[in-house]
């Protein structure tokens, strides 16, 4: 079997060949990690080191296509500026917003960066080309609500465009610096933005609000002669078009029938997605075989079988084995 | 038509189209002309803000516009709520907070909103409640105790409130609805709540049915 890698660029190329075994990767994140190495969460987010030890060691149990070093959501919003309270073994919660006093990360010196930086580097030494390790990048819209606090930041979109404008290109600069460093290391920047989700806001907030700024970054991105992917929370039905359109190379969706997907974005644009998440929790390990041979159906071939979003840390092993039975398995349907 | 009853339309109307100024000016309005305050809030308010959850409902409004019409009727009440009858009738005390080790407030300051313009009393327990502040709040009396949790990590924590309210012997006195993204019905029915709602708007339909 070709490497991960090897197979993830096919997927990439521009020619429709079938991948086989089809690509696959249940979004095991730090949490996950953190919980299936019996390790807190705080400790893991901290620590370069253990956060690369829990994310490789968790490669290795399962053995999926790819590597995605996401240690929580507040990196790049705690780098420019806002306080993060970390808790043991929740996700950090954002306790003051940095207001108009954000400022562009630097991502050697400031926050959690050059830790996430570091556990990226120290993942790629070990694995370095069998398969690719994406880093999260936050899109700016999410990033923008948490600098300006997300209430605030909700009625600039209504009230005072220009204001909520102000922090948007401001987190868009931020995170075109933090790409580059992803790209130095030899990471790939994988956006998600899990407020600019279709649960929360408007189509018409999106197409104003996330879409040109995504565009922005996806475009930086690709000067630097890498490929990126655009994962967005929650119901975004109405979002597919513009998530296309945004450029990025692997579109990650969430909960939603793979079909309906697949005919709003086209044959030619790479999903990621989308095994629902409670069943990965709550379900058998033969259902989740079931719906990832559904997913497979109707998203090939240029599809990810993923997670619609994180694996949740209470998740069985068996479901997320499960999961990437689903692909090895794949017979052709 | 009677002069009020255009006047309640275009508060309604304001708070439906997210103008805080033009509902305070209404209200301002309203109190000058001597409409009684209690009617204000319920035909042009309230009615208004029910409307905001229809159209949240249907998915026309998203939560910055539903934020926005909580501000517009806020601004409003403040004005008339000095003017209103000391006599009124609430409909109940409702306790709501989000369980501990939960941040995320947006979709519970919703329910406030929408519970009190439907005429509850709210007591705002906050974000991250630790157990014992619910409990407290329940023995304070309150008839309904509202719980939301927005992550699968801190779900369990409703039960282990409710575990509490009964070990305290507090259970029998008080109504408890729980909601939150990740949080269903059967859940609901597993941890022995009394209602359960998927949205805000639902959410004062069942804080009427359990005062019912």
């Amino acid at each position: 079997m070709a490497s991960a890698k090897v197979r993830v660029k096919q997927l990439l190329g521009e020619d429709s060949v079938r991948v086989l075994p089809p690509v696959v990767f249940p979004m095991v994140v730090a949490n996950y990690a953190a919980r299936l190495a019996g390790e807190k969460l705080c400790r893991v987010i901290g620590d370069a080191e253990i956060l690369s030890r829990v994310l490789f060691s968790s490669y290795q149990i399962f053995g999926y296509d790819l590597i995605m070093v996401f240690s929580d959501v507040l990196v790049e919003a705690e780098a420019m500026g806002c306080r993060v309270g970390v808790q043991e073994d929740e996700p950090p919660i954002l306790e003051r917003p940095a207001g108009e006093n954000g400022h562009l990360a630097d991502p050697q010196r400031d926050g959690r960066m050059p830790v996430v930086l570091e556990a990226a580097r120290r993942l790629i030494q070990r694995v370095g080309e069998d398969v690719f390790v994406l880093v999260s990048l936050k899109g700016p819209f999410s990033l923008a609500s948490f600098l300006c606090g997300p209430e605030l930041f909700f009625e600039y979109l209504v009230e005072k465009p220009s204001a909520a404008e102000d922090f948007l290109r401001k987190a868009t600069e931020s995170q075109k610096r933090y790409a580059q460093a992803i790209v130095n290391i030899g990471g790939v920047p994988f956006i998600g933005d899990p407020m600019a989700s279709g649960s929360i806001i408007s189509p018409k907030h999106f197409a104003r609000f996330a879409l040109p700024y995504l565009k922005e970054l996806v475009r930086k991105i690709h000067s630097f002669g890498v490929w990126t992917g655009l994962h967005i929370c929650g119901d975004t039905k109405k979002f597919l078009k513009m998530m296309k359109e945004t450029g990025a190379n692997v579109l990650s969706i969430d909960e939603m029938d793979m079909a309906f997907v697949r005919k709003e974005v086209g044959a030619d644009a790479v999903i990621m997605g989308n095994v629902s998440t409670r069943l990965i929790e709550q379900g058998r390990p033969a259902d989740v075989r079931i719906a990832g041979a559904e997913c497979l159906n109707k998203g090939l071939p240029k599809l990810i079988l993923a997670s619609a979003c994180d694996v949740p840390v209470d998740a069985p092993v068996e479901n997320v084995q499960a999961l990437v039975k689903a692909a090895r398995c794949w017979n052709g349907g | 038509m009677e002069p009020q009853k255009d006047l309640f339309t275009l508060m309604q109307e304001a708070v439906l189209n997210l103008k805080p100024k033009e509902v305070v000016r209404l209200c301002e309005e309203a109190v000058n002309k001597g409409i009684p305050a209690d009617q204000a809030l319920e035909r042009g308010l309230a009615r208004g803000m029910r409307l905001v959850g229809e159209r949240f409902a249907a998915k026309v409004y998203f939560v910055p516009e539903v934020l926005l019409a909580a501000k517009a009727m806020y601004a409003g009440f403040d004005i008339l709520k000095e003017h209103l009858p000391k006599t009124e009738k609430r409909k109940g005390r409702v306790a709501l907070g989000v369980v501990q080790g939960d941040i995320h407030d947006i979709g519970k300051n919703i329910v406030k909103v929408m519970a009190e313009a439907s005429g509850f009393e709210v007591i705002d327990l906050g974000r991250n409640v630790p157990i014992e502040q619910f409990v407290n709040a329940v023995q304070d009396g309150v008839g309904i105790l509202g719980m939301s949790s927005l992550m699968t990590t801190t779900m369990p924590n409703m039960a282990r409130v409710i575990e509490a309210l009964k070990r305290w012997g507090l259970r029998e006195g008080v109504k408890v609805v729980i909601g939150g993204a990740p949080v269903n019905r059967l859940f609901a029915e597993r941890i022995g709540a009394d209602g359960y709602a998927p949205d805000a708007h639902s959410a004062v339909g069942e804080l009427k049915r359990l005062l019912g």
